[in-house]
């Protein structure tokens, strides 16, 4: 069913094997969370009550 | 004649669709549930349609593997690889949202095209993206006013007692009140979604039930072996889900295909094991003075994992504190660790804990592939991969009962008569095939390929 991978060409123009090496990134801040600190709380509660964290 | 083209020659004539999707519900498990009669309405459905069990994705957890479903594409194009995920320089962890899915979902493609969608509870769609139709948004939400699209929805479902998700601590200090309430939000979740068929134009309908997942995790042990009170709580729930089942082909609009879907098989859990701790204890991991965290690495540091299995190389000019250099010293270390923790064992019983250590580009293509860990364990099944620090061993017992599998996540499109044996099909193929039931074309940058 799937494309096999090793056989189709990449069909995006921006993928490439370029970017599949390691990124060399400089520092840059974090991206704004969608969740307020208090919802953070909230959410990472879950993740713990689950075993996830 | 092709499977896609039989299903399409029936009469559809109002080409509506209805999904419903059965979160940690494996394809052994539901048709073990249907043919013990715990699920009879199950049982009558799945020899009416295609059956087949489905690969998921690696990581295996279930925000992964439902953007790999809604979008269609592999982690490398959709960019989830985790519940949790990391900035690297300067070192923070983040909790993804459907804000960093970089790929249009099924709905939003679906609205495109001019359908009505009404898509209820499916993880990672907090908070709430625009679509063609209604949303509420499912794990992790942190509040029911926030997660719908249109925001005037929230209102209505405040009325009907709808809840997000249970309190999953109650499994651990109140298991009676755990069972309770997952019964009861099940319940409040089909009450609104019949009340929603009915009152809201749509073409195609997504409901997800998580409730599923959840019981498997705490009690998918004691109904293996048995146990008497807690097996029959078990099946209780899901002899529950069934009679909803029975009620929602009642309900279903005349020729609507039902398509249940899953995102991962399930399995008993042997063991939790601490990779951090091992990476620790074999010199990849180091810290600084202070606080033992991740954000504290020592500059000499060279790995570290993030749950579960993610391993990241403590890349120089990548890191916070990235030591590593890229080109043939990053290799032979990926090399190293592929060997090394591939091999690892449980030390009295021998067993293998891994299935196999996968490089990203090995699993994952497209442009966010950057953004991947650089290695992926995939466990030997049962074995639950974590990344607590100031573990003292590598090994503990588990901490619930069942976890996820690779293997076995179920699909079933209704309709059909036929199986779909050993096609390999995958979590990121299940959008084409449905695009295809709503005789809407698969769109090039998508993966998975319709059904021939």
């Amino acid at each position: 069913m799937s494309r096999p991978e090793d056989k189709t060409p990449p069909q995006d123009a921006t993928e490439t094997k370029e970017e599949q090496a390691p990124e060399a990134a400089g520092p840059a801040s974090p991206p704004p969370s969608a969740y307020t600190p208090q919802e953070e709380e909230i959410v990472l509660a879950r993740l713990r009550a689950l075993g996830y964290l | 004649m092709g499977i896609i083209k039989r299903l399409l020659s029936r009469a559809h004539p109002e080409n509506k669709l209805f999904v419903l999707s059965l979160d940690g519900v494996s394809h052994t498990f539901a048709r073990r549930l249907a043919a013990s009669g715990v699920m009879p309405n199950l049982g009558r459905l799945l020899p009416q349609g295609a059956l087949a069990a489905v690969d998921s994705v690696l990581p295996t957890v279930s925000t992964v593997a439902w953007a790999s479903y809604m979008t269609g594409v592999n982690p490398g194009k959709h960019g989830i690889f985790g519940l949790v995920d990391r900035h690297p320089n300067p070192f923070s962890t983040l909790i993804p949202t459907s804000r960093d899915i970089k790929a249009p979902t099924l709905w939003e493609i679906l609205g495109r095209a001019g359908k009505r969608v009404g898509v209820i509870n499916v993880p990672l769609t907090y908070p709430p993206r625009k679509v063609n139709g209604f949303m509420v948004a499912g794990f992790l939400s942190p509040d029911l006013a926030q997660a719908t699209f249109p925001v005037e929805l929230a209102p209505r479902l405040m009325e009907m007692d709808y809840r997000i998700e249970v309190d999953i601590s109650l499994a651990h200090s109140e298991p009676e009140m755990f069972l309770s309430e997952l019964a009861e939000t099940m319940t409040r979740r089909f009450k609104a979604a019949f009340q929603l068929m009915s009152e809201e134009p749509w073409e195609f309908f997504q409901l997800h039930l998580t409730g599923p997942d959840r019981i498997n995790h705490f009690y998918w042990a004691a109904w293996e072996d048995g146990e008497e009170e807690a097996g029959r709580r078990f099946e209780e729930f899901y002899r529950l889900l069934d009679s909803y089942l029975g009620e929602l082909l009642e309900q279903l609009p005349a020729g609507c295909p039902l398509v249940l879907v899953s995102d991962h098989g399930f399995t008993r859990t042997l063991g939790v094991v601490y990779i951090n701790h091992w990476l620790e204890q074999n010199g990849y991991l180091l810290f600084g003075r202070g606080k033992k965290e991740l954000k504290n690495q020592h500059p000499d540091s060279k790995a570290y994992s993030l749950i579960p299995g993610r391993i990241y190389i403590n890349l120089q000019g990548r890191e916070q504190t990235g030591s590593v250099v890229q080109g043939r010293p990053y290799e032979e270390l990926r090399e190293e660790l592929i060997h090394r923790i591939g091999g690892l064992s449980h030390p009295e019983t021998g067993q293998a804990l891994v299935k196999k250590v996968h490089r990203r580009e090995d699993i994952y293509h497209g442009p966010h592939v950057i953004k991947a860990p650089d290695l992926v364990i995939e466990p030997a099944p049962g074995f639950d991969f974590k990344a607590n620090l100031g573990v003292k061993g590598l090994l503990a017992p588990p901490e619930t009962s069942g976890m996820h599998t690779y293997e076995d996540a179920l699909f079933y499109l209704g309709g059909m008569r036929a199986e779909l044996p050993g096609q390999g099909l995958k979590l990121e193929d299940v959008a084409s095939v449905l695009l295809s039931v709503m005789k809407i074309a698969t769109p090039p940058s998508m993966d998975g390929r319709p059904l021939a």
